[in-house]
């Protein structure tokens, strides 16, 4: 009976039903007809997944990623960029980078990322001679840094579904983020070398961008700061970024009431689209842990003698395979309760396993069909979505060899958390 | 029945309208509980934990209204591989197909929902934060909104099965779904 329910999820889900009902009809269909749980018991468990503590900063991270989209605050960023890095080779496009990198230490929000500094970037870009489908995949793919620098929504999420700290994987995230950040710059560079470069700003214009950016580069200092000297919760320091995002848009005039309520209405579309994925693949989880999958894989792990390299294989394998036809958010909820006792039993750090698997899954966010993140790249310059996959595989390489690094170098992951 | 479907549509629209205005009220309430939590316990040294407990309390109030608006306008995740491949009338019934499934599923998790509610309102269970309440208050969000999701799913079925176009897309003013 539950291969049978596991047949119709996955059936459901390849006629594009939405995920969270996929989840929820499979799911509840094996936990209540073949398992014998009471309803009420899975309603209330997926309640308590939905109201943790450590989960709401999500929704008030979003709204003040969506209030900086409204308030100005990506435009100071992209002009200290350019000014820092746009006459290196491939100038825009690392300025993009860079862009994004210090857009998602205010933010954690891909989508808001893409939007807010896209829409200043792509355009000069595709003007200055940059190929139109690399200008969108490279957006998409740099907004992948907004979901490992902190604060961001996927170590949330990940913090929520392991009982690892926020605090801890939200310092896991920084290395790899820069580490991802280095492998982009190098690309665009080699990439575009022979693109015209735009002509070196003087030091007294880099100040003046920088003294503009300063409101807005101060932000990470209070949100991270606040969590780490303990004075915040992530929540707390959510709600401060948000509070000063619109304070900083008002004193500008950069943020209307249009912009305030429409940063309300946004919010909770994307909160609902996270959190019901996360009420009904709490109904995955149950089944899950009663039919004793993640044990069943141990015994197996240990019975074929599977090291953590070979485990570390095969699970890149199955989050590129995942990561191409289904979201980051739905991705963490049907892995990880999965992987994480296999990492135990495999004595792998799980924060390594999470900046490796941020990085793979965010691969899949760039790899039709289902890839949010180059459709809403594409959506800023009109591009056809096709069009731009020609330049995905180069991208799908630098998250391979990011991946790589994560396995070779476990510190990058571990080190900085160990000091706090 | 063009006339009963274009005043569904307007009816719904309204519903919309109040459930969008409900949401975007309880995430401001969201957004500033925390802050006003921390600010007031810098300034008196004493923490009121109601403040930090209430957010996460309100996000079921939050998703499940939200969730059928997203289902009108087709915003949930899914895998897209069919609407890919398929066009003009393949895939106008795999839209209504989806959309009977969507709605034969928000039907029963609604029925259960009511049920469990019913449960949990005999049994008088109380909520464990520093401002005690029913716990049916909260679970009470579940089939208010798979009511609410069920009723949009309709209306979204019938216009297409009637061949007409689904309610418009929201503006694309996305937020962040990672």
């Amino acid at each position: 009976m539950v291969a049978s329910f596991a047949a119709l999820a996955i059936v459901l889900m390849l006629i594009s039903v939405p995920l969270f009902f996929v989840f929820g009809i499979g799911s509840a269909a094996i936990a209540i007809l073949a398992l014998k749980l009471p309803p009420t018991t899975l309603m209330q468990l997926s309640f308590d997944a939905m109201t943790k503590q450590v989960l709401v900063a999500i929704p008030i991270f979003v709204f003040a990623g969506n209030v900086m989209l409204h308030g100005g605050a990506a435009q100071r960023l992209v002009e200290l960029a350019l000014k820092l890095v746009g006459h290196l080779p491939g100038g825009l496009g690392v300025a993009m980078v860079v862009a994004m990198g210090t857009f998602g230490a205010i933010c954690g929000s891909i989508l808001a990322a893409i939007v807010a500094i896209g829409t200043m970037m792509m355009p000069t870009m595709v003007k200055s001679g940059y190929p139109r489908p690399f200008v969108v995949v490279l957006a998409a793919a740099a907004a992948l840094i907004d979901a490992l620098i902190p604060p961001s929504n996927t170590a949330i999420i990940f913090s929520s579904l392991t009982n690892v700290p926020v605090s801890r994987t939200f310092a896991a995230g920084v290395l790899p983020g820069f580490v991802l950040m280095g492998l982009l710059v190098t690309y665009v560079m080699w990439r575009c070398r022979t693109l015209a470069r735009a002509e070196r700003a003087d030091w007294s214009e880099r100040f003046g961008a920088f003294w503009k950016a300063v409101p807005v580069l101060t932000m990470p200092f209070g949100i991270l700061g606040g969590i780490y000297s303990g004075l915040l919760t992530p929540a707390e320091a959510a709600s401060f970024a948000a509070v000063y995002g619109i304070l900083l848009g008002l004193i500008e005039r950069k943020l209307t009431w249009k912009g305030l309520t429409q940063s309300l209405r946004s919010t909770a579309e994307t909160t609902t689209v996270i959190f019901v994925i996360i009420a009904m693949a709490t109904f995955f989880s149950v089944v899950i842990t009663y039919t004793r999958l993640p044990q069943e894989l141990i015994s197996a792990i240990v019975e074929h003698n599977i090291g953590p390299v070979t485990f570390f294989v095969l699970a890149g394998v199955v989050f590129l395979i995942l990561g191409t036809f289904v979201e980051v958010v739905p991705v963490f909820y049907l892995t990880l309760p999965i992987f994480v006792p296999l990492c135990q039993a495999l004595k792998i750090d799980l924060l390594q396993f999470y900046v490796f698997m941020t990085g793979l899954v965010g691969v899949g966010m760039l790899t039709p069909p289902v890839c949010v993140g180059v459709y809403t790249a594409a959506a800023v310059i009109n591009e056809p979505p096709d069009r731009a996959f020609r330049a995905v595989p180069a991208f799908i390489v630098i998250g391979i060899v990011y991946a790589a690094i994560m396995v070779a170098f476990p510190w990058l992951a571990t080190w900085l958390p160990s000091r706090f | 029945m063009r006339g009963a479907l274009a005043a569904y549509r307007r009816l719904n629209d309204w519903l919309q309208a109040a459930v969008v205005a409900f949401t975007g009220f309880v995430v401001l309430v969201i957004v500033v509980a925390p802050l006003v939590a921390a600010i007031v316990r810098y300034y008196t040294g004493q923490g009121y934990d109601w403040l930090a407990e209430m957010p996460p309390q309100l996000v079921p109030w939050v998703v499940f209204p939200m969730m059928g608006v997203l289902l009108r306008h087709d915003r949930h995740i899914s895998v897209d591989i069919a609407p890919y491949l398929l066009s003009g009338r393949a895939y106008t019934l795999l839209r209504a197909l989806v959309l009977a499934i969507s709605l034969a599923a928000c039907i029963v998790f609604g029925w259960y929902g009511a049920e469990s509610v019913a449960f949990f309102r005999r049994l008088g269970q109380l909520s464990t934060t520093e401002i005690e309440f029913e716990l049916w208050y909260l679970y009470i969000s579940y089939p208010v909104g798979f009511a609410l999701a069920a009723n949009f799913c309709l209306e979204a079925l019938l216009h297409t099965l009637a061949g007409q176009p689904a309610p418009g897309k929201i503006d694309p003013e996305l937020g962040g779904l990672a």
